[in-house]
């Protein structure tokens, strides 16, 4: 196709260069309005700003934790304890790792603990969650890349696109084009490539400098960044605005006067960002209540009478491994009836404790779902909740993490209660005290043969099939308002 | 005036019945604000119910002891010679120090916190007291080691993105979605009636533009002040009169009414900016854009860069730190104390031996423990730094006092590892509410949102003075039980009744008043300057063309 200089005005029957020039006058105008400048260097001072305070803190945090578990670590291996299980009581606190994506989407992290501590016998809660240590005015929101990209973007989006048609249809102008021979579609696209430039620059800006930077920062000491998960995040996000790019020039072309567009679509956003997230999970709530602590409390009490008393159990397994071993007394037994006991009663308590820990979670679960079901009434809630599990700020990385560490915690105990089930310094009497030295020699060497916590995050892949519904939703608005928008465009009226 | 103030107001009524706009932002806030009535009074009744069902435990609790220790009391006087000796069993001190020590305490939720749940949601509000040992709870402690024994807030459950969302309560809606409306209504109040022509036939009547605009703007405060703070608060005032008996306190009424002027200055402010924004003379357009964006301002975006300033003034360090150091404290002292208790009890117990059904042995055993002078624990600086802080302890001598010296020491000697530590953290949020106490002139809305956390008990205010109670009670219990020990005393049955169970009190209005003053000061002065500006723009206004 042969190319010539384009004049503004100018008639032109190629469609392409139709979808050009109105680009060129769209953005001239657009270069001329200060406001969209305005509004773009804004939006741009604004995540950028969010972004390099969400990366700081996070860096921040990531060190402290490295060095709160190291020191763990430390503490693990030189206590003095003469005893295995006593050992295993004084525990570790394992605390939960971040990836670097926290600095954009810091999801559900400032509401779950930073850390658990692992101990014989139970399973704790997770402690500390940031948001214990921030003044009340937390409920106001947070200013991170997150909040800017999910809320204030589509907004800005509106604002930008709300007079698409209407304002060509306000000042008579569109019958003129469209008399032309200009398609609706070649209208709406070189309008919004014109309008949109701003606002994609800023876009592209911060998501080159958002990869330099965190490719920079990713260490294991300040964090993971991982560059799947980073690039999904990226097709989830321009999929979230080119469905309100999509809403947006639709309802212009559907409505008589900006006015009337304007107040449709900023409905539209408010509903769909602001009421119908808080309403579906208020409702999610009455539909599948969660225990409160005190009734946790008490389903873990009463689980726990299920486990027959220690030294009743004790005299069972007495009576068994003797028979096993075939011995008259309990002192000639090869291994610590003590040990045994508290290796099975370990086994039982997990299980217990598992079973009310995945109630718990079932239920938060049960409620995530059926919220991320309402994703096809607001795309907000996909890209929140796609966006969530991405940056592993989400309940299921923080499940994963949960049974890592209780698995950790398991291991660890179990293998403090392997001592004491060699140890036959406790087959004397059922009554003796466990207070005599588990660890006959080398108690360090027994310290350190519990391996230091490692976790990994589950890859991308697990991340994107746990939010399986939330993409499909993201993808069928997509889907939806492209089709909307082909369909409204081939109908369109000139007044 | 008055009577033409009254006619434009009914015109301007009937103008905003007929709009659909009005209509459905009218039905959109009744609705709203219907469902979170709702929802949250459900939740409030069940917290109003888990208060009183742990103060009925804690009665129950205290009520055994009490008629436990009269019976035993009685027992005692008849068989054994009273006062001159301290028995072992069910009336010492630190046997039923123990006993009672397992308490939970919840601060008791407001009437209004169903208007407003604030930090409720997510910042624990019952506190279990456990002794050091005795810990069958999966709240792990934070930073309450301060006394003998240890609280263990008790977290909330819910769901975290129930948390992150917010509740959908009366605050919320007053705070974004009422502002939002507002503007919506009135954008283009005047802006409308001049470019409809309307503006100048008004004015052809003998009707100030003054007027015009305040009974413009008058029916539109009546109305929501009506739906979104009048209503709502008369039907809380009725539910908690049925909840109560019929009894609503005066700190009620008063908190009420301050909800009610709080909310009727921030609607006045709105709709001062809708008054400033059509100062501009501008399209409708031009003021429905500048609306959103002044609402997005001081709604969303003032807020959230508020609360980043204020998180990024933390050093996100503190919690990390704390754990390290606690566990530092906690292993070595509790080594070191476990140590020196082992070796008094094997001692002791092998001098004196306890013969089952024999009294004689028993009394011996009591005799030697609670009052016969004992070897002091030797050489041991966390004892020796101990008893130089606490110098009442120096003449403790007594097996049993020996004992409770050790329980002490640790609690009081990890309490003094943690003292540099739990400085940082309180210095680090006695700056953050600072911060926030300042940076709340940055917006209306922050500032409505704390007169709301204070009239509702729903901020860090409130949680703050209750823990401190809290704190108070439970080193109170520990000193007299101390003295108890120290007095060679036994307890008695008027050591325990009712009046000895932890009641929340309270704090006075005098406290509150100048931070109230403050808050609705700062919002009072945002509108009168902004008022202030419309007035000055106006001064240039065209009224036609």
């Amino acid at each position: 196709m042969k190319k010539r200089k384009i004049k503004s005005g100018a008639t032109l029957p190629i469609p392409v260069k139709a979808v050009w020039v109105i680009a060129q006058k769209e953005f001239r105008d657009s270069f001329r309005d200060k406001r969209l400048w305005w509004a773009s260097s804004f939006l741009l001072v604004l995540l950028c700003a969010s972004f390099i305070i969400g990366l700081n803190y996070s860096k921040a945090r990531n060190k402290a934790r490295e060095e709160a578990q190291v020191a763990q670590r430390e503490q693990w291996i030189n206590k003095s304890v003469t005893n295995s299980h006593i050992a295993a009581h004084t525990g570790i606190t394992l605390f939960r790792p971040n990836s670097l994506l926290l600095a954009i989407d810091n999801g559900l992290d400032n509401y779950l603990g930073t850390s658990v501590f692992v101990e014989p016998h139970r399973r704790n809660l997770f402690q500390q969650a940031p948001v214990e240590n921030v003044p009340a005015l937390q409920q106001l929101g947070e200013l991170t890349p997150a909040f800017a990209l999910q809320i204030i973007v589509p907004l800005i989006i509106v604002l930008l696109c709300f007079s698409t048609f209407t304002a060509e249809r306000e000042q008579g102008t569109l019958r003129i084009m469209l008399a032309h021979g200009v398609k609706p579609s070649d209208l709406a696209l070189g309008k919004l490539i014109g309008s949109m430039i701003p606002l994609i620059s800023v876009l592209m800006l911060v998501i080159t400098a958002g990869t330099a930077s965190m490719l920079i920062n990713s260490s294991e000491e300040a964090g993971e960044f991982s560059l799947p998960r980073f690039s999904f995040m990226v097709f989830g996000y321009l999929a979230y605005y080119i469905i309100f790019i999509g809403i947006s020039v639709a309802v212009s072309a559907l409505s008589k006067t900006s006015q009337r567009s304007f107040l449709v679509l900023l409905g539209f956003w408010f509903f769909a960002c602001l009421i119908v997230p808080r309403v579906i999970i208020s409702i999610a709530q009455k539909t599948y209540p969660i225990p409160t602590a005190e009734q946790f409390i008490k389903e873990l009490e009463q689980a726990e009478t299920k486990v027959l008393p220690f030294m009743a159990q004790r005299a069972a397994i007495e009576k068994e491994l003797m028979a096993t071993y075939r011995v008259s007394k309990p002192t000639d037994l090869p291994v610590s009836t003590w040990g045994v006991t508290l290796f099975r009663r370990e086994e039982e308590s997990t299980r217990l404790y598992n079973q009310q820990f995945g109630n718990l979670f079932t239920q938060y679960e049960k409620q995530n779902s059926f919220y991320q079901f309402f994703s096809f009434l607001a795309p907000s809630i996909s890209i929140q909740m796609y966006s969530m599990s991405l940056s592993g700020s989400d309940l299921n990385h923080f499940r994963h993490f949960a049974e890592v560490a209780d698995n950790y915690r398991y291991e660890m105990v179990q293998q403090m209660n392997q001592i004491a089930i060699e140890s036959k310094l406790y087959n004397a009497s059922l009554s003796a005290p466990p207070d005599h030295p588990a660890f006959p020699k080398g108690e360090k060497e027994a310290y350190k043969k519990v391996k230091p916590f490692n976790y990994m995050m589950p890859s991308y892949s697990w991340a994107l099939e746990k939010t399986m519904l939330s993409t499909i939703a993201l993808l069928v608005w997509l889907a939806v308002s492209i089709f909307f928008l082909r369909r409204v465009l081939l109908k369109i009226k000139v007044l | 005036m008055r009577t033409h103030l009254l006619i434009i107001m009914a015109y301007e009524w009937r103008i905003l019945k007929a709009g659909r706009l009005a209509q459905l932002s009218i039905i959109f806030l009744s609705v709203m604000i219907a469902v979170s009535l709702v929802t949250v009074f459900l939740m409030y009744s069940g917290q109003y119910e888990e208060v009183q069902k742990n103060r009925k435990t804690q009665k129950e609790l205290y009520n055994e002891l009490h008629i436990e220790i009269s019976k035993a009391e009685q027992q005692y006087a008849e068989n054994w010679q009273t006062g001159k000796m301290l028995r072992s069993g069910s009336l010492s001190p630190s046997a039923l120090f123990d006993r009672s020590a397992n308490f939970r305490a919840t601060n008791p939720a407001e009437p209004l916190t169903m208007l407003n749940r604030g930090q409720l949601s997510w910042s624990p509000q019952t506190f279990a007291y456990k002794p050091i040992g005795s810990r069958f709870t999966p709240f792990y402690h934070t930073y309450d080691i301060k006394s003998i024994g240890s609280l263990f807030p008790e977290r909330s459950t819910d769901n975290p993105l129930m948390m992150l969302l917010g509740q959908l309560d009366l605050a919320f809606i007053t705070l974004n979605i009422v502002p939002l409306l507002l503007l919506a209504l009135s954008f283009n109040f005047i802006a409308f009636e001049r470019e409809s022509g309307t503006l100048a036939l008004l004015l052809t009547n003998p009707v100030s533009f003054k007027t015009i605009v305040i009974g413009k703007l008058a029916v539109r405060f009546f109305l929501f002040l009506s739906i979104c703070a009048l209503l709502p608060l008369m039907l809380m005032l009725l539910l908690t009169a049925w909840h109560n008996s019929g009894n609503i306190t005066r700190g009620l009424f008063i908190n009420a009414g301050i909800w009610i002027l709080a909310v009727s200055i921030y609607i006045m402010f709105w709709l001062i900016v809708s008054l400033f924004i059509n100062a501009f003379n501008r399209s409708s357009s031009f003021n429905a854009l500048l609306s959103v964006i002044v609402w997005l301002g001081l709604v969303a975006l003032i807020p959230a860069i508020c609360n980043q300033a204020i998180k990024s003034i933390t050093p996100g360090n503190l919690n990390y730190r704390f754990i390290t150091i606690e566990r530092k404290a906690s292993l070595g002292i509790n080594a070191h104390i476990d140590t020196l208790r082992t070796g008094l009890n094997n001692s002791f117990n092998s001098r004196y031996v306890r013969i089952r059904d024999d009294q004689a042995s028993q009394e011996r055993y009591d005799s030697a423990y609670f009052l016969q002078p004992y070897k002091l624990i030797s050489d041991s600086e966390l004892v020796d730094s101990f008893i130089s802080f606490n110098p009442e302890w120096r003449d403790a001598n007594t097996p049993n006092q020996l004992s409770r010296i050790l329980t002490e020491t640790r609690s009081f000697m990890i309490g003094e590892r943690l003292k540099n530590i739990l400085g940082d953290i309180e210095e680090s949020k006695r700056r953050q509410r600072s911060l926030s106490f300042v940076l709340g002139f940055t917006s209306p809305t922050v500032l409505l949102k704390s007169i709301f956390d204070d009239v509702s008990g729903a901020g860090t205010t409130k949680t703050n003075d209750f823990l401190r109670q809290l704190d108070t009670y439970i080193r109170n219990r520990e000193a007299s039980f101390s003295k108890l020990t120290l007095d060679f005393r036994n307890l008695s049955s008027g050591d325990y009744g009712e009046s000895k169970i932890f009641t929340y009190q309270k704090a006075s209005m005098s406290l509150r008043i100048g931070n109230l003053v403050y808050w609705i000061g700062g919002i009072m002065i945002f509108t009168g300057m902004l008022f202030l500006w419309s007035l000055a723009l106006f001064k240039r206004y065209r009224m036609v063309g």
